[in-house]
């Protein structure tokens, strides 16, 4: 059979409407009535809104439909998840629809149905949805829209809206992985220094509005080690200039350092062993490093 | 002390395995908690989910290496200390305590089958005769929370008493030493607290007992002829650390010279992956770094000047012999010139014994 119009069954009852509009199917399918079928229990469409909208959205006035006898509606949203079928690939925000469902319809969330949501083994998934319920909106879109993890999120929570809100905004500034480090960092700044929302979110814009945001932040979060390294660069450099490499160990974790140089002949052998006799003079600043 | 009241509050189920049920400790837990249901299971993994927590004690007499020696930490230097685990988990919760964030949902596994272990022991003290041997169960847990409900550590002493090169040593941060103080034959057994500022204590060391209760066990357990041990581990460089620790050296000064056998310090440390689990503690948002064991420490720089600080404190009031615990030799030739191997005092401490 076929149903119209979309408009009184999409404002029926969104009870259902659990999933966003992820798959675009080709006009021609719904011009050919070969869409998989919208289906409906007692009159309720329990799933095809995403098809709907699109069939609305380009003019097509009917969508073959099937109807269902009526059933518990444990079994109608495992209906709904089977047909969506995207096991694995759930945004959080369709998690939290189909347990905010779940919870207002007193059903139990059990391996089940986490199984025909998530494609293999997934802990704590009740909780973890109830975390991102529990997110400001601002964490929540960033969350949603995949630019940081739900475990980093969990751990930034306390940071001012405004700066997350500002990470969103500028997200061509960090790649994936830059924005969970500068996310972290800021956090950890944050209650290091007992900074006041103002002052967090006046921090956060002057990194992010700066050439390198993770690297400035670094050197707020890791003073000393910052200072260390600018140190060790500024007697590399010194040495560099001379055509030598001197090297420290990872995070000055160590009790030695290295110079390396290649040399072509005895006069330069000797301009090099010149310029290492006149770093002797820095060799103790060198060494309060380690 | 009162058994039923202070342990009712810690201990709110106890299971034990077929070989462990009649044993001592059984007997004595049974009897001394008469209200804490007891049942008997064929493994740990048989306790039901509800008790698997750290109020749970599991009593096992399961065979398996339960002493061995301390497992160290690569590239860093290890004092060939041999440990027993009689005590698996603890319940005290120091936010600081990596074994906290692995045995959490875990009960309180106590070894029970002392003739087992001590036979593993006399082995290894066969074989080393001349050798001074550091032997201790506090790696795993507490040494002395539930001793005094179970009285494991009584046989150890008794036990080592009769080997003169043997030190055994109990570490605790409890103050739980009276039912200690009246074994007659101590040998050199040693009961040693590990130490921190109160204002620490306060603020990561769970249910551990106070700064002055330590200092006032130790006290009670150097009169009744134990040597003493002190711990500084984890030192925590928190804001006026230097106050507060020179405070707790000073302290020391009560304790006869030569009666602190040895004092072991370590900064604060975490493996990069349970940084999570620690939760978010103030003192972690200081500067770590990955040292080449894979765990966070302060910058090398900052631990040198803490442990100078720290050593020369407690040089000053105790005389005693110090080293460092899981400590690089770099920072071993920052803060004392040298390596463990080249310093006299340290021999009895550092000296390997063959297995």
């Amino acid at each position: 059979m076929t149903i119209s119009p979309f408009e009184a069954l999409l404002s029926m009852s969104g009870e259902y409407d659990l999933f966003l509009d992820i798959k675009a199917w080709p006009k021609l399918l719904f011009e050919n009535n070969l869409t998989p079928p919208v289906i409906l229990a007692d009159d309720v469409p329990i799933w095809g809104f995403s098809l709907m909208r699109q069939a609305r959205d380009i003019g097509i006035p009917e969508l073959p439909c099937m109807r269902i006898s009526p059933a518990e509606k444990k079994d109608l949203l495992y209906i709904a998840i089977a047909l969506e079928n995207r096991a694995g690939s759930y945004s959080w925000e369709e998690r939290k629809n189909i347990l905010e469902f779940c919870l207002i319809n007193n059903i139990a969330v059990d391996d089940a149905i986490i199984q025909t949501i998530e494609a293999g083994r997934f802990t704590d998934w009740q909780k973890k949805t109830e975390k991102y319920i529990g997110f400001p909106d601002s964490l929540k879109k960033l969350v949603q829209s995949r630019m940081l993890d739900i475990k980093s999120a969990e751990k930034i929570v306390s940071l001012p809206e405004p700066c997350i809100a500002l990470v969103y905004e500028k997200k061509e500034k960090l790649t994936h992985s830059e924005r969970r480090i500068f996310l972290e960092q800021l956090h950890e700044v944050m209650q290091r220094d007992g900074l006041a929302e103002k002052e967090t979110s006046a921090l956060c814009r002057t990194m992010l509005d700066a050439p390198d945001p993770v690297k400035l932040l670094e050197a707020a979060r890791y003073p000393n080690l910052s200072s260390m390294q600018k140190e060790f660069l500024q007697h590399a450099q010194l040495l560099r200039k001379q055509g030598i490499a001197l090297s420290a160990p990872d995070n000055f974790e160590g009790e030695a350092f290295f110079i390396r140089f290649p040399f072509v002949s005895r006069q330069n052998f000797n301009k090099k062993v010149n310029a290492l006799q006149a770093f002797e003079n820095h060799i103790d600043e060198l060494f309060t490093l380690l | 002390m009162n058994y039923s009241h202070f342990y009712n509050d810690y201990i709110h189920a106890v299971y034990a395995t077929p070989a462990a049920k009649d044993s001592l400790a059984a007997c004595r837990v049974t009897e001394r908690l008469p209200g804490v249901p007891f049942s008997i299971v064929a493994s740990k993994d048989d306790i039901p989910e509800k008790h698997k927590n750290q109020k749970t004690v599991f009593l096992t007499a399961t065979p398996g290496k339960k002493f061995g020696p301390c497992p160290g930490s690569k590239r860093h230097l290890c004092c060939n200390y041999l440990t027993i685990n009689l005590y698996e988990g603890c319940p005290i919760g120091c936010s600081y305590c990596i074994m906290q964030a692995y045995l959490n949902f875990e009960p309180v596994t106590v070894n029970v089958d002392i003739e087992a272990i001590t036979k593993e022991l006399d082995e290894v003290i066969q074989s080393n005769p001349d050798t001074p041997i550091r032997i201790g169960t506090g790696e795993t847990g507490d040494s002395l929370f539930y001793d005094p409900l179970f009285e494991l550590s009584k046989n150890f002493i008794e036990h080592c008493a009769q080997f003169p090169n043997v030190y055994f040593e109990v570490k605790t941060k409890s103050h739980f030493v009276d039912h200690l103080l009246g074994i007659p034959n101590k040998g050199k057994a040693v009961v040693a607290f590990s130490l921190n500022p109160q204002e620490i204590i306060d603020a990561e060391e769970g249910i551990a007992s106070s700064l002055a209760q330590r200092l006032e066990a130790a006290d009670k357990a150097v009169k009744a002829g134990y040597l003493l041990a002190f711990h500084f581990d984890p030192i925590i460089r928190v804001k006026n650390w230097q106050e507060m620790y020179l405070n707790v050296a000073d302290q020391l000064s009560q304790f006869e010279k030569g009666k602190i056998v040895w004092i072991s310090l370590g900064t604060v440390r975490y493996p990069a992956q349970l940084k999570d689990r620690l939760g978010s503690r103030p003192w972690l948002y200081d500067e770590f770094v990955p040292c080449r064991d894979g765990k966070h420490r302060y910058i090398q720089r900052i631990r040198t000047e803490i442990y100078r600080s720290v050593a020369g404190w407690l040089t000053e009031s105790t005389g005693a012999p110090l080293y460092m615990c899981m400590e690089s030799p770099a920072v071993w030739r920052r803060v004392f010139g040298k390596i463990s191997s080249k310093i006299d005092n340290l021999c009895a401490i550092f000296t390997k014994v063959h297995r």
